[in-house]
């Protein structure tokens, strides 16, 4: 075999091995999603039984609030803010699993979110995780499925 | 030899530039060669959120339209309605007295619903179901129409001055995109609402 013919093979064999490593990850992350995760500190997201039961009861006092009071409107949403790290924090909304992928409805601001219950006259939701700050003491993300 | 070296390089550098999925604000419609219909099941949860939006927009209504809704109220809740709707969209309005079915945009609709001169106004929509359900189209979007039946009451004190029942088909779609959220993306299912036709009025 020509020196040529010698080098041509060897990068093909790299490029071959570089493609086998890539599928077998990919297979790897399609199949397994039982496995630990790496995750990084800011990143986990925790479901504190006080922290949910608290801002479910919130959810079902908006649902109930007169709608003609404005001024407690106002008063009780100032008070779940405090939980969040701002009246914008996303508010997403689960609706199944496929393929390792999560799906939702569309995101809307806490914000928006409690105006919704208010509005509609119902509380339909159950908290599934919430994402807190570097801090552990304010909301920056949370995600809700139907009850 | 140099110039192999760069080809076999130029292919890895491909290989590991190359998205394996769409780019942030691309929607799943800019792939919809790739898109597969859902499964029965998560189809469902699907049909059941886009009907979920339906009830949402009658509540809304119901809001709007009241006299006990103070202006700011309204105007807030008119602008949530907005947000459910395609834009462009249009709604049929009927009345007992007259043949014609008027067309107005769905702000305008609403900015009349608020300026109706009744003390008191009750709507009120019922038997609220699908009669063609969501289906895939060439582009990757699930098409679908609901019907409803809507109650209008107007009152001057105590009495009733107006009342119809108006059944309406509300055409749904409903597509899956992605958005970015804190550095991830995020695969929604945006279900917007198109024209409202009146299909019948009665006493």
């Amino acid at each position: 075999m020509s020196l040529f013919t010698y080098r041509t093979a060897v990068y093909i064999l790299v490029l071959l091995f570089i493609f086998s490593c890539k599928s077998s990850q990919t297979a790897k992350s399609d199949e397994v999603d039982e496995e630990p995760q790496v995750i990084r500190s800011s990143d986990i997201i925790l479901v504190d039984k006080e922290l949910k039961d608290t801002l479910e009861g919130y959810f079902k006092l908006f649902a109930k609030m007169d709608l003609a009071d404005i001024e407690g409107r106002d008063a009780k949403m100032a008070e779940v803010f405090e939980y969040f790290s701002s009246p914008d924090t996303p508010v997403f909304f689960a609706l199944y699993n496929s393929d390792g992928e999560k799906y939702y409805d569309k995101p809307v601001t806490i914000s928006k979110y409690l105006h919704y219950l208010r509005d509609t006259r119902q509380a339909p939701h159950i908290i599934q995780a919430v994402k807190l700050d570097e801090s552990q003491t304010k909301i920056t993300k949370i995600e809700l499925a139907v009850k | 030899m140099t110039y192999k070296a760069l080809f076999c390089l130029y292919f890895v550098f491909v290989f590991f530039t190359t998205p394996d999925k769409p780019c942030i604000g691309q929607s799943s419609a800019d792939y919809f060669e790739e898109e597969e219909p859902i499964d029965p099941e998560q189809k469902l949860k699907v049909d059941s959120m886009a009907m979920e939006k339906i009830r949402d927009l009658s509540k809304y209504i119901a809001i709007i339209g009241s006299k006990s809704t103070p202006f700011s109220e309204a105007n807030r809740v008119v602008s949530r309605a907005l947000e459910l709707f395609a834009e462009g969209s249009v709604i049929g309005v009927s009345s007992l007295d007259k043949e014609e079915v008027k067309q107005y945009e769905i702000k305008k609709y609403f900015e009349r619903l608020m300026a109706l001169s009744y003390d008191k106004v009750k709507i009120q929509w019922f038997d609220i179901q699908y009669i063609s359900d969501l289906e895939m189209t060439p582009d990757g979007k699930y098409v679908g129409v609901v019907t409803i039946y809507q109650k209008f009451e107007g009152l001057q004190g105590d009495a009733l001055i107006y009342k119809d029942v108006t059944k309406k088909d509300i055409t749904i779609y409903v597509e899956r995109k992605i958005m970015q959220v804190e550095g991830t993306h995020v695969n929604f299912w945006d279900v917007l609402l198109g024209d409202i036709v009146v299909s019948e009025t009665v006493l």
